[in-house]
C-alpha cells in the first residue's frame, strides 16, 4: 500500500461511483491495482507503435516488444480483476434469477452468495496453484526475449496473479457476505 | 462415471449456472477445474488450472484486444459519430428512409474503428433516434433501425468476435478481419433495401406522420459546401484507413493495427480538442475493465477446452455424427440453428466459448474452411444481439435512451425487420462461401 500516494485517492474517488465503499482501504488498493494494470495497457500501445514506426520508419524494429505485450496481458487482466468485479463488470446473465428475486427474494440473494463464494474459492485455486510457479520462475530466472539482448523476467508479470487473484478473492468474499446477509434478512436490502 | 459422462455434465452443468446468474467465466472455469479433478486428480487439475491462468494467453495475439478496445472507445469519446451521421444524412437526405439509411451507414463506417456492436448501439441511440423521432419516424422503427444496424459493429473489422474466434480456433485474424468486408457491406446494403421497401410498402410502421415521409432532412450540413461536409468525414476516414489499410497493406499484424489505431484516435480526439485528461483517463480505466473481463473469459475457455478434450466428449459427438450418416449440410444446419437459439439466452462470448471446442473438430472432419465458418458463426451469434427474450444490443439501445417509454418490447418488435433481413444474408453466406472467401483469394466451397 505504501507505493500508493495520498494524493491519487481524489483521482480515484470518481471510479467507485457504482459501489460505494464497504471497506474504504480496500475499495483503493483494488482501484490501485487498477491504475497499475492501467498504465500497463497505455505503455503497452506506446510499446506497439514504437515498434512500428521504428521499424517502417527507420527499418530497426525494438526487441521485445512482442515478449512485452504478450506478458503484460496476463498482468492487466488480474490487476483490473478485483475492480472489474466491484464495478460489478464481470459478464453475466441472471434474467431467471432476477425473475425469481420478483417474489423470492431471499432464494435468489442465497443464490448470489453461493456463485460468489465459488468465485471466491476458484480465485484461492488460482492463487495456490500459481504461486509455486512464480516462485520457479523467480529462483530459475526464466525470461523471455533474446538472451543478452533484451531479457524480460516473467516471474514480475505472473507475480500479479497472485495479487490480483487475493484481491478479487476478498473482493468476491466481501460480496458474498452482504448477498447472505441480506439472504438471511440481517439487512432489509437496502441498495447498498 | 466414464470421462464423457463428466465432460458431458460440466458442458450443461455450465449452461444451467451461466443461465441462473453465476459470472460466465468463474463458472467455465469453476466446472472445468471439477471435471479435470475428477478424470485426473486434483494434481494435474491444479496445474491445468494455473496455467490457464498464468500463461494461456501470454502471447501478443492477445494483446489485440485491449489495443482496439482502446482506439474504439477513444473513438466514442469524440463526436466523430455525430459527424458521420451527418454527413450520411445529408448525401440521402432527398431519398424516402434517407435518414434511416443514413444510420445504416453511418453504423458501417463507425464499425470500421471500432470492435463491439456495444459501442455502435449506444452511440447512435444517442444520435440517430432522436433526429429519426423529430423527422416523423415512428419511435419503434427508430430504435429497430438503430439497434439492427448495430450488430455492423462485429461484422465489419475490426472486430472482436473475430478475434476471440481466431484466437480459439487457431485462424489468422486477419483473414477473418478480411473475410467480414463484403458480407459486411452486403448486409448494410441489404438493411438499406429493407428500409426502402418498407418505407414504400408499410409506411405506418415507418412514418409515424405521413406527412413527413418524403421530408428533406435539414441537418446541421444543410446548405455547407461539398468540401465541408468532406472535411468532416475525412478523420474517420482516416483512420479506417490507418487500420485497413495498415494491415492489408502488409505494414501491420492486427495486433499492431490495433495499437496504431488507438495511436490515430488519440491524436484525432486531440486535435480535435475532445480530449482532456479526465477523458483520457477514464477512457484507459474502461479499456483496462473490458480487457479484463473478456481475457478472464477466455482464460476459462481455454482450460474448457482442455476439459472437454480429456473428456474426449468432442471426440465422441464426432464420431457419431459421422457414424449417424448425416450429410454435412444438415449438421450445419443444426448448428446455425443451435446458435440462433442459444443467442436468445446467452450473450455472443459465451456462446462461441461453449459451442466450438465442440464443434471445430467436428468441422475439421468435414475439411471446412474455418475462415468461412467463422464468419458464418459470427453472422449466426449476431442474430442472437436482436432476438428476445436475451438481445443484447436492444438491451444497450434501451439504456441509452432518454425516452423511457419506448419498451424493450417495442424495440425488439421494430428491429424485426432487420433480423430477418440477417438471417437472410446468413444464408446468402453460407450458399456462397466465395463472398467471404474472395478477397482473401482463396477457393472453398461445400458444394
Amino acid at each position: 500500500m505504501a507505493s500508493v500516494p495520498p494524493q491519487q485517492h481524489d483521482d480515484l474517488g470518481v471510479l467507485k461511483t457504482s459501489t460505494p465503499n464497504d471497506s474504504s482501504w480496500f475499495g483503493t488498493f483494488t482501484a490501485a491495482l487498477n491504475v497499475i494494470g492501467t498504465i500497463l495497457i497505455v505503455a503497452m500501445a506506446i510499446a506497439v507503435n514504437a515498434d512500428v514506426f521504428g521499424r517502417n520508419a527507420f527499418n530497426h524494429p525494438i526487441p521485445g516488444v512482442n515478449e512485452f505485450i504478450g506478458l503484460s496481458i496476463v498482468a492487466v487482466v488480474f490487476l483490473q480483476l478485483a475492480n472489474t468485479l466491484r464495478e460489478g463488470r464481470h459478464v453475466s446473465n441472471d434474467i431467471i434469477m432476477q425473475a425469481i428475486g420478483v417474489h423470492n427474494p431471499r432464494v435468489a440473494y442465497a443464490f448470489y452468495g453461493l456463485f460468489n463464494l465459488i468465485g471466491a474459492g476458484l480465485m484461492l485455486f488460482i492463487v495456490w496453484f500459481v504461486w509455486p510457479m512464480v516462485v520457479e520462475m523467480y529462483r530459475a530466472g526464466y525470461y523471455k526475449g533474446t538472451a543478452n539482448v533484451v531479457e524480460i523476467p516473467i516471474w514480475i508479470f505472473v507475480a500479479p496473479v497472485v495479487i490480483g487473484g487475493i484481491a478479487t478473492a476478498i473482493q468476491y468474499l466481501l460480496f458474498a457476505a452482504r448477498e447472505f446477509g441480506r439472504a438471511l434478512g440481517a439487512e432489509d436490502a437496502p441498495p447498498k | 462415471m466414464s470421462d464423457v459422462m463428466i465432460g458431458a455434465l460440466c458442458m450443461l452443468g455450465s449452461l444451467v449456472l451461466i443461465q441462473t446468474g453465476m459470472h460466465i467465466g468463474v463458472a467455465l472455469m469453476f466446472l472445468s477445474f471439477v471435471g479435470v479433478f475428477s478424470m485426473k486428480g486434483l494434481d494435474i487439475a491444479g496445474k491445468l488450472l494455473a496455467r490457464s491462468a498464468a500463461t494461456s494467453i501470454a502471447s501478443d495475439a492477445y494483446a489485440v484486444i485491449p489495443l482496439f478496445v482502446l482506439m474504439g472507445l477513444f473513438v466514442s469519446a469524440t463526436s466523430m459519430g455525430r459527424d458521420t451521421f451527418d454527413v450520411a444524412a445529408s448525401l440521402l437526405r432527398r431519398v424516402r428512409g434517407g435518414l434511416a439509411m443514413a444510420t445504416v451507414a453511418a453504423n458501417a463506417v463507425f464499425a470500421a474503428c471500432t470492435g463491439t456492436s456495444i459501442a455502435s448501439a449506444s452511440i447512435f441511440t444517442k444520435i440517430a433516434v432522436p433526429e429519426m423521432v423529430r423527422y416523423g419516424h415512428t419511435k419503434g422503427f427508430s430504435v429497430g433501425v438503430v439497434a439492427g444496424s448495430s450488430v455492423l459493429g462485429m461484422l465489419i473489422p475490426p472486430s472482436i468476435l473475430f478475434i476471440i474466434f481466431g484466437v480459439i480456433a487457431n485462424v489468422s485474424i486477419a483473414d477473418l478481419f478480411t473475410s467480414g468486408i463484403l458480407p459486411g457491406i452486403l448486409l448494410s446494403l441489404a438493411f438499406c433495401a429493407t428500409i426502402s421497401l418498407l418505407s414504400y410498402f408499410y409506411e405506418p410502421f415507418v412514418f409515424a406522420d405521413p406527412h413527413r415521409k418524403h421530408g428533406t432532412y435539414s441537418g446541421p450540413l444543410e446548405g455547407k459546401p461539398a468540401w465541408y461536409i468532406a472535411w468532416k468525414f475525412l478523420p474517420i476516414c482516416l483512420l479506417v484507413g490507418v487500420v485497413l489499410g495498415g494491415i492489408y497493406g502488409g505494414f501491420f499484424t492486427p495486433t499492431e493495427a490495433g495499437g496504431a489505431g488507438a495511436l490515430a484516435a488519440f491524436l484525432i480526439a486531440l486535435l480535435r480538442r475532445e480530449l482532456t485528461p479526465k477523458i483520457f483517463w477514464e477512457v484507459a480505466l474502461e479499456t483496462g475493465r473490458v480487457t479484463a473481463a473478456i481475457c478472464f473469459l477466455l482464460m476459462a475457455a481455454q482450460l474448457y477446452t482442455q476439459m472437454l478434450t480429456l473428456s474426449g466428449l468432442p471426440y465422441a459427438v464426432g464420431q457419431w455424427l459421422q457414424s449417424s450418416g448425416l450429410s454435412f449440410l444438415v449438421i450445419l444446419a443444426g448448428y446455425l440453428v443451435v446458435v440462433v437459439i442459444m443467442g436468445c439466452f446467452l450473450d455472443s462470448v459465451s456462446i462461441m466459448l461453449i459451442l466450438l471446442p465442440f464443434v471445430l473438430p467436428v468441422m475439421d472432419t468435414f475439411q471446412v474452411n474455418m475462415i468461412w465458418f467463422g464468419l458464418i458463426t459470427v453472422i449466426a451469434i449476431e442474430i442472437g444481439l436482436l432476438t428476445p427474450p436475451l438481445g443484447v444490443s436492444v438491451f444497450v439501445v434501451k439504456a441509452n435512451l432518454d425516452d423511457q417509454r419506448i419498451t424493450t418490447w417495442q424495440i425488439f418488435k421494430g428491429t424485426a425487420p432487420m433480423t430477418l433481413t440477417m438471417v437472410v444474408v446468413l444464408f446468402i453466406t453460407v450458399l456462397f462461401p466465395s463472398l467471404s472467401l474472395v478477397l482473401l483469394g482463396q477457393r472453398w466451397s461445400w458444394w
